[in-house]
This record gives structure tokens, C-alpha cells and sequence, in this order.
């Protein structure tokens, strides 16, 4: 069961919003419950280091009078729980909120001013979090965890085309489908840690072994399925041959 | 003197010059960025085996005569084999491209000159036999006390009077002047062929004024080219600080007029209000003042709010491209969002480069929007936790060969482009504390810089 946070310091909203999650939740038979419902922030956080579950969090952005706001208990929230749906309720519409999903990966944001688009984006919230969950359950995906400063990125293993080192000393290059990144790193560390699905083809060049086209033998490239080009060492050719078709 | 004895009196006199090379490198290509102690370690036996190269090569040429060679081709042999070990240690110590540190090794010799040349007005006329006894003392004497104090004044007249300032500038000067590249690489050869006029009269302490008036001429140069760069820069300081105050002001008052036309229709709204609330319809009355606040919030909120966000970028270069291309896609009628979430007050990347790299992230984007329907593109700029990231987003209309992004010529434009992602890759490959960051994520173009303040 989900459990459900509310921090809000305004206490009719707050009240608003359990008694509409309450009944939304027995309409549709989602399996939540309401685990707190406070105006102070320490005190979701205690109730949140008993009991360190995946839960959804609606949270004020401005929380008057606390020792915190929003977006400071939010960073307090994804140390305990990294997985949990944050969505924050503001009375301004005009939140930043791509900073707040970018560091704090918020699911969304719900405008309080109209109580009627409250009411709405809280049950849009709460079906969109369903449909999630019920997807999660569904499909094991593994990821590749990478950190670049203040950012925490989990990429898809089969979206990852290869790894190169860079220039730079301890760079490291991401090669995704549609994504490319850098960051501090070893790629002997990640040959280690992923290398049931990666070959290791030049010092500067970690592929992955099911993204490989072709192997050209005579130019001594490695030809990707997006077409990108890599090339491999010479004593890497046996290995190769042995493992793929050769061009 | 024993080959050993040689090679210990150079390991003295190369452990100075080096020493003197890390003080005005420091100088002219600022801090060695990293320096944790196992990195101070592996500078300190860099450095130490270097010094120890330089020994015994010098004290082999001293053995077999290199620098009597004719028409000087030895010592203008070892003054370029001392200006390649230069550039090799400053490379392993600062990470820089080649050009840099040729440049930064040649700009350092030419400063060593200067020190060079005050400690010989002590051996102006002395030809050392080192055999002699009292001739190597004399010779010591120089070399330990002479040279050294020598160095140390000459370095602390750079240090305090801020010349170091002007080597920088040039040093880090995108565009430099190939005559003066041409001058400086061809150094050595000038110094030496002005120091063998100069001498080839009688030695006095009058022929070492040759080369140290031509050590001065260079140096004026650089003064004035850096002076005028100086001034140039300042020039457009003022003017892109201007640009920004006349957008400021265009922006106000545009804000001004769209509040003079809402107080208008807000008067007539009020007016339709009060007769319903007169006739008690509550429900029209509270959706009355919802459409107000709405229409409020597009007419004057979004400006506003726009404006409430450009407040807290802090660093004036970045606020000056902000306004202009806000402008820019006002004029293109381009929907843009700006996010600075807490206080942006400066970064350790260069404003010139940043403003470059920003300036070129927001142009493809602007290109990639222009014209379409819905356009819009949104602007965040993050800084916290020591760090700072730029990111930018647009809506994707077009197929993008992600995997050339960046590859020289590769551009959705057609002809004639394709330079700006590869520039920005050149610009941001310069630093080791920038992280770049590119996606397309949910039907969106996403580019980000991530800088690492501390």
C-alpha cells in the first residue's frame, strides 16, 4: 500500500485535500492511505524515517512560519526516499517548476488559487501515479546509475550504446539513444560492473556486445546499430570474430 | 670539474629556473588545477626528473663543446630543447592544449631574460674556467646568489606590477596576431643574434642594454595590445550594458501599457461584478474573479514574472544575453519561460566563453522553433549545492541525427552552418569542471552545462 504525505500549512487546504484524496481513493479502490496529514515539515520527515516506504507526497512550496520550504524538505525527502512521487501544491502559478523536477524529479505541480483545478489535479496525480506503479510492477528494467554533481541520472541499460573515455582525465562519455553525458568516472570500474553485457573492444571504448552491427575487419571498426563508429584493438580481433559476423 | 661535479652545480641552477617557471606560470596561466596531494606528488617527481634531464644534457654539451659551435646552432639548440622541456612540464602540470603552453613556455623564457640578463651585468666581461679554483667560486657565487636574487627581483617586479595581468590577456586571446606569434616563436634566434652584435665590440656592461631594450620593446607591445584590448572590452561592457538597459526600459513599459489597458477593462468588469453581486449570484461572482485574476496573468503576469526571474541572474554578461534574446524571441513571437529559482551571481567558467557557449545553445534552439506553431522554449538556470547548471529546452519539430551532433559540419539548417555545436564542443573542452549534457526527452530538445564551482 502507497502511503500518502500531505504537508501544507494552510489548515483548510490541508483538510480540503485529505478529505478529496480520501475519497477518491475508496471511488476508485487504489491501494493508498492517508499516513500523515501535518503543516510541519519535521514532522513528515520523523514519520518518514519509521517507516521509509515509496510513498507520494503533496507539499506546499512556501510552508509559512517553518523551518523549511517546499522545495528544502523535498531535497530532505529524496535522501530517505529516492523513488517516491513528489507533487507540489502552490497558490502561484508561476512556480519554476522544471528546477523542481530537475533536482527533486517532482511528478507535478497542482495550482491551489481554483479550488475546482485543485480537485482535478490531485485525481490526475493520483491516476497518473496508479498507472505508474502498475506499469513498475510489470516490467524489471535494469539501470545505469550515474552521478554528475548535483544531479542523479538512472539510465536504461539497453538505451546505453557505449562508454568512451575522453580527453579529459577521468571523463567519461555516455552514448545513449538520445542521450549524451559526461562525467567523473573509471571505465575499467564500469567494464567490471557491467561486463556481461559490454565488451571492453579498445582502452578508450566499452560497447555494448547486442548494439554491434557490424565488425570491419580490415578498417578494424566497430559499425553500431545507429550507425556510429568505433574502433577496436588488434588483439581484440579473435574475440570478435568469434562473437559476431564479420564483414 | 668531474662530469658528476657539472651535473650537481646545473641540478642547483635548473632546480632555480624551474622553480622561477612555476612562479610565473601561476602567473600567467593562473592555478594548477589540481592539486590533491597524490597530484602534488607526481608534479614534484615530474618536476624533479625534468630538472634532472636538463642537468646532464647541459653538462654533456658543456663536455663536448656544443654551445662553441658555429654560428651559435648550439645554444640556440638547447635554448629550444630547454623551451620543449618547458612546455612538456607545463602541459603535465596545467592539462592546457599545446598552443597554450608553448605560448605560456615562451612567454616565460622571455620574462627569465629579464632576469638573465640584470644577473649578467655582474659577468658582463667573465669567461669561467672552471678548472681554476677561484674562477669557480666566482662562478658559484653568481650562480647561487647572483642568478637567483636576480630572478626573485625580477619576478616580484612582475608579480606587483601587475604585467602579469597583460600576458594573461594575451595568452588567453582567442584571435592572436600571427606576427606576433611568428616574433615570439622565433625568439631565442632574435635574442641570441642581438646579443652577438651587442658583444661583438668589446664586452660592457653597455652591450647588455641591446637586448634589455629589445626585452622592453617586446614588452611594450604587449602593454599596448593590452591596453587596447582592455579598452576595447570596456567599450562593449558599456555598450551591451546599455542594450540591456534600453530592452529593461522597452519591457517596462510595455508592462506599463498592458496595465493601463487592463485597469481599463477592469473598471468595466468590476462595474458587470457589482451588479451581480448586488443580485446575490455568488457563483458568477466567483467566476468573475477567477477570469479577472486569469486575464491579469496573461496580460501583465507573464511579463512580470519573466522580468521577477531575470532579477535574479546577478552576473551582468549573462543578464545582457538574457534580455537580447528574450527580445529576440519576443520579436519572433516565441514562447519563453525563464526559471532562476535562487540567486545566480557569477561562475568560474569565463563570461566570454559562458555568454558564447549560452549564446549558441539558445540561437539552435530559437532556429529550431522559429516559425513553427506552439514555439516555445524554456530557460533554467540552477545554481546550488556548489554547483550551476544552464539548461535549455525547446520543442523538437524535426528529426536530429543525435549522433553527429557536435561532428564538424553537422547541422539541421543546411549549408553554411553546422559550426556552433562544434565551437561550443571546442569552448567547453577547454574546462575540466564542465559537464555537458544533451537528450531529447519527451518530444523536447534538451541542452544543459553543468559547471562545478568548488
Amino acid at each position: 500500500m502507497l502511503p500518502i504525505y500531505i504537508c501544507e500549512d494552510d489548515e483548510q487546504i490541508r483538510n480540503r485535500e485529505r478529505i478529496w484524496l480520501e475519497k477518491l481513493i475508496l471511488i476508485e479502490a487504489w491501494d493508498m492511505e492517508i499516513a500523515l496529514c501535518t503543516g510541519r515539515p519535521e514532522e513528515l520527515l520523523t514519520c518518514l524515517s519509521k517507516d521509509m516506504r515509496q510513498g507520494i507526497y503533496f507539499l506546499d512550496v512556501e510552508l509559512k512560519g517553518e523551518s523549511m520550504d517546499g522545495f528544502q524538505l523535498g531535497q530532505e525527502i529524496r535522501k530517505m526516499d529516492a523513488r517516491g512521487f513528489l507533487i507540489y501544491v502552490t497558490a502561484f502559478p508561476d512556480l519554476a517548476f522544471e528546477t523542481f523536477r530537475y533536482h527533486l524529479e517532482a511528478l507535478d505541480y497542482i495550482c491551489k488559487q481554483n479550488e475546482e483545478k485543485m480537485y482535478t489535479g490531485l485525481s490526475h496525480c493520483l491516476k497518473v501515479i496508479g498507472e505508474r506503479v502498475s506499469k513498475e510492477k510489470g516490467q524489471q528494467q535494469e539501470y545505469f546509475t550515474v552521478k554528475t554533481l548535483d544531479v542523479v541520472r538512472h539510465i536504461p541499460l539497453k538505451e546505453i550504446m557505449y562508454f568512451a573515455t575522453s580527453e579529459r582525465t577521468h571523463r567519461i562519455e555516455l552514448h545513449a539513444r538520445q542521450e549524451r553525458l559526461d562525467f567523473i568516472g573509471s571505465i575499467q570500474e564500469i567494464e567490471e560492473r557491467l561486463q556481461s553485457q559490454f565488451i571492453r573492444v579498445h582502452r578508450a571504448y566499452l560497447i555494448r556486445k547486442d548494439q554491434i552491427a557490424q565488425v570491419n575487419l580490415k578498417t578494424r571498426e566497430i559499425i553500431l546499430k545507429n550507425g556510429e563508429h568505433c574502433p577496436f584493438s588488434r588483439n581484440m580481433r579473435r574475440e570478435l570474430s568469434a562473437l559476431f559476423a564479420i564483414q | 670539474m668531474s662530469l658528476v661535479q657539472i651535473v650537481g652545480a646545473n641540478y642547483y641552477s635548473v632546480t632555480v629556473n624551474v622553480i622561477f617557471v612555476l612562479w610565473m606560470s601561476d602567473i600567467l596561466l593562473g592555478r594548477i588545477p589540481r592539486l590533491r596531494i597524490k597530484h602534488v606528488i607526481k608534479y614534484l617527481l615530474c618536476g624533479m626528473f625534468v630538472v634532472f634531464v636538463i642537468s646532464i644534457v647541459g653538462a654533456v654539451c658543456y663536455r663536448t663543446g656544443v654551445w662553441r659551435w658555429k654560428y651559435g646552432i648550439g645554444v640556440l639548440m638547447w635554448e629550444y630543447f630547454l623551451l620543449a622541456c618547458e612546455v612538456v612540464f607545463l602541459q603535465f602540470l596545467y592539462q592546457k592544449s599545446l598552443r597554450d603552453c608553448c605560448l605560456g613556455a615562451m612567454m616565460i623564457e622571455i620574462l627569465y631574460s629579464y632576469g638573465e640578463l640584470l644577473s649578467q651585468i655582474y659577468i658582463y666581461d667573465k669567461l669561467f674556467h672552471l678548472d681554476i679554483p677561484s674562477e669557480r667560486q666566482s662562478y658559484l657565487f653568481w650562480m647561487l646568489v647572483i642568478s637567483p636574487a636576480c630572478l626573485l627581483l625580477c619576478g616580484l617586479v612582475i608579480d606587483k606590477s601587475g604585467m602579469g595581468k597583460v600576458y594573461r590577456q594575451w595568452i588567453e586571446q582567442e584571435k592572436r596576431d600571427k606576427g606576433i606569434l611568428i616574433v615570439l616563436g622565433l625568439y631565442p634566434v632574435f635574442y641570441f643574434l642581438l646579443k652577438q652584435i651587442a658583444e661583438s665590440k668589446e664586452p660592457n656592461r653597455g652591450a647588455l642594454l641591446l637586448p634589455l631594450a629589445m626585452l622592453l620593446f617586446i614588452h611594450m607591445i604587449f602593454v599596448y595590445v593590452g591596453r587596447d584590448r582592455q579598452q576595447k572590452q570596456y567599450i562593449a561592457a558599456q555598450q551591451a550594458n546599455l542594450r540591456q538597459q534600453t530592452i529593461y526600459i522597452e519591457k517596462m513599459e510595455q508592462i506599463q501599457f498592458e496595465i493601463r489597458r487592463f485597469r481599463h477593462d477592469f473598471k468595466n468588469m468590476t462595474a458587470g461584478m457589482y451588479i451581480q453581486a448586488r443580485d446575490g449570484d455568488l457563483d458568477a461572482v466567483q467566476s468573475f474573479i477567477q477570469e479577472m485574476t486569469e486575464d491579469f496573468d496573461r496580460q501583465v503576469g507573464d511579463q512580470v514574472r519573466l522580468l521577477n526571474q531575470l532579477a535574479n541572474v546577478h552576473m551582468v554578461e549573462v543578464k545582457g544575453l538574457l534580455l537580447e534574446k528574450l527580445a529576440l524571441m519576443q520579436k519572433e513571437k516565441i514562447r519563453c519561460e525563464l526559471e532562476v529559482l535562487r540567486p545566480f551571481e557569477g561562475t568560474r567558467m569565463r563570461s566570454t566563453d559562458l555568454c558564447r557557449c549560452l549564446g549558441i545553445l539558445m540561437d539552435n534552439a530559437v532556429d529550431e522553433v522559429r516559425g513553427k506553431e506552439d514555439a516555445q522554449i524554456h530557460l533554467m538556470i540552477s545554481s546550488q549545492n556548489d554547483c550551476t547548471t544552464f539548461r535549455i529546452k525547446n520543442t523538437l519539430y524535426g528529426m536530429i541525427d543525435f549522433q553527429c551532433l557536435g561532428t564538424t559540419g553537422y547541422t539541421t539548417k543546411g549549408e553554411g552552418h553546422g559550426i556552433g555545436l562544434e565551437s561550443y564542443q571546442k569552448i567547453i573542452g577547454k574546462y575540466d569542471f564542465v559537464f555537458p549534457f544533451t537528450a531529447i526527452q519527451e518530444g523536447c530538445f534538451v541542452q544543459e552545462l553543468k559547471i562545478q564551482e568548488i
